[in-house]
């Protein structure tokens, strides 16, 4: 007799046991969402797009297979594998955020440095300007070149704002513009300059 | 009292044999009766998300992902609510519709990601192509307009932006791309369409530039004498003698020489028939040497007193005078108030060959202005 109720006892154990270790990994789950949202933040999916949206992927996949598992018999429930692919998302999450962090530090240099030449530049067409044929004959020319050292000036401002908000490739592609601009005006600037020596 | 014992414990175990095998047939019935999970469906939907979303359709599809994505999202809720269900009350019914729909809106949203990218990438690229030419055009235009010409202000701020525009489609960011096109594609078309305007009127005289420029020529070979054509547009002022080309000099102009002389002080050039009235030479002058023509001419007056009438200029503007062509030029810009100035060596030679009397036609232009875009560098 007690053997049997041994048996049944074992049973109901071993029911209780399964039961209980195959909960899902909710905590696993919520914490691989909040990395996939904080990259978001992060302008992940602006700076590495490709990586981010596997992740995010694979953060759909894991869910999706733990519905699978819930669809199946509480018996036959195993969430182990997906723990682990849960654990692995955020980790990699992570990764791709001081990735993105590289990028974005790599970006932000490439601009500051354009900027220091594009602002070096702007000062010596100023220089240049201030060197140039005055006079009744030459203040048109000089305030047309004027006008476009002003354009540039309030570009550098425009630059330095998007980049205190973060926005490094819309100040990448300003600083390009107007880099192209102040040498355009520098060389112009010298060749005038150049003309009335010669004169 | 063993008996009893003994009977208990059958009726035990039959009860637990009975639970058992209960439990048996349950699962056995459940696995049979219970609708299979959409597992295969809603992966299959994932994937196709995935797909579109590796496209880039959350960009240039971004409607049709959505709505996918909300099906799939919909499959996903309604799995979610079965799966918390007795297996045999599940019904994943929606959740099949659902992740079905959500299929064939990736994949279209995915098609058409592909084909905006392509279309969009093509319209920025030609777009490119053609506002450079645009710019080309007025940028050559602005060449040859005056120093001070509103043009020259309008012309580095879009030049900048399509720059940037240029910039960021190489970066592929095609939709901050097209954003900066479209932002500035109708100041660049307006901008070269009042540029044309501005060239075209102005151009209109032509046929009159070239007639004077005849007349002068042929009133050089009935008188066997000088006669003087100054060209604004190749700052050339040409000495005919006796029906022939004797002499080219090269001369500065009034700042705002594009266009006839309106009023005084607007330091325009005038153009039209004049004949110098008074040579000048020595103290008589601060441009070392000049020649003093006759503006304004009767022709000047009439068409001073139309616009002064018209209301096109005030009631107190005065017409000016003392138009010369002297010395004291070769600064390589224009820079005169009016007047058409040579070097002081140049102005030798032309105040030798000329005298009270001589003919001087100031023109616009003796070269077309199609010629004039094609090479505004070499001319001016």
């Amino acid at each position: 007799m007690k053997k049997i109720l041994f048996q049944i006892f074992a049973v109901v154990l071993f029911v209780a046991l399964a039961t209980s270790c195959s909960k899902p990994p909710q905590a696993e789950l919520d914490a691989a969402k909040a990395a996939v949202e904080s990259a978001k933040v992060m302008e992940t999916n602006r700076y590495l797009a490709d990586e981010f949206v596997a992740l995010e992927d694979s953060l759909n996949a894991a869910n999706v297979a733990i519905e699978a598992q819930k669809s199946k018999m509480f018996l036959s429930r195993d969430y182990k594998s997906i723990k682990e692919k849960l654990t692995v998302i955020a980790t990699d999450v992570e990764a791709l955020k001081a990735r993105t962090e590289e990028r974005k530090a790599q970006v932000r240099t490439e601009v500051q440095d354009t900027l220091v030449v594009l602002v070096a530049l702007i000062d010596e067409d100023k220089a240049l300007l201030a060197k140039a044929p005055k006079g009744k004959e030459g203040k048109a020319a000089l305030e047309a070149i004027q006008n476009d050292i002003t354009v540039l000036e309030a570009s550098v401002s425009e630059i330095n704002t998007l980049i205190a908000n973060g926005d490094y490739l819309t100040a990448q592609d300003k600083t390009t513009a107007s880099k192209v601009k102040a040498e355009a005006i520098k060389e112009e600037l010298a060749t005038a300059i150049s003309k009335t020596k010669r004169r | 009292m063993a008996g009893r014992k003994k009977g208990k414990g059958r009726v035990i175990l039959k009860w637990s044999i009975f639970i058992i095998v209960a439990v048996v047939i349950s699962i056995a019935a459940i696995s049979i009766f219970s609708q299979k999970p959409p597992v295969e469906i809603i992966e299959a939907a994932r994937k196709a998300i995935a797909e579109a979303r590796k496209a880039e359709a959350d960009v240039y599809s971004i409607d049709e992902l959505a709505a996918a994505e909300i099906k799939w999202q919909l499959a996903m809720d309604e799995w979610k609510t079965n799966n918390d269900k007795n297996p045999i009350f599940r019904d994943y019914e929606i959740s099949l519709n659902s992740a079905t729909e959500a299929i064939t809106l990736a994949k279209e949203a995915k098609v058409k990601s592909i084909r905006v990218k392509a279309e969009l990438h093509e319209y920025i690229k030609n777009s490119i192509k053609s506002l450079r030419i645009s710019l080309r055009y007025i940028e050559s235009v602005k060449e040859i307009l005056p120093l001070n010409h509103s043009v020259r202000k309008r012309v580095t701020p879009v030049l900048l932006k399509l720059d940037e525009a240029e910039s960021a489609y190489k970066r592929d960011d095609l939709v901050t791309a097209r954003n900066i096109i479209d932002s500035i594609n109708q100041s660049i078309e307006k901008l070269k369409d009042n540029t044309a305007d501005i060239l075209d009127n102005y151009f209109k005289n032509y046929p009159e530039w070239i007639r004077l420029n005849e007349e002068m020529k042929q009133w050089s070979k009935t008188h066997s004498s000088v006669s003087l054509v100054v060209d604004k547009f190749s700052r050339k002022c040409i000495v005919y003698k006796s029906g022939k080309k004797n002499r080219e000099f090269d001369v500065e102009l009034g700042i705002n020489w594009l266009g006839d002389k309106v009023q005084k002080g607007d330091r325009a050039t005038p153009e039209g028939k004049y004949t110098i009235t008074v040579k000048k030479s020595g103290r008589n002058t601060i441009y070392y040497k000049a020649l003093l023509i006759n503006f304004p001419n009767a022709e000047d007056r009439r068409r001073f007193n139309h616009q002064k009438s018209a209301g096109n200029i005030s009631r107190n503007a005065l017409i000016g005078g003392s138009i010369e062509i002297h010395g004291g030029g070769g600064k390589g810009i224009d820079w005169t108030d009016g007047c058409v100035a040579l070097t002081n060596r140049d102005m030798d030679n032309l105040y030798a060959l000329c005298s009270v009397g001589t003919p001087v036609a100031i023109v616009g232009s003796l070269t077309p202005l199609d010629k004039l875009l094609n090479s505004p560098q070499e001319i001016k």
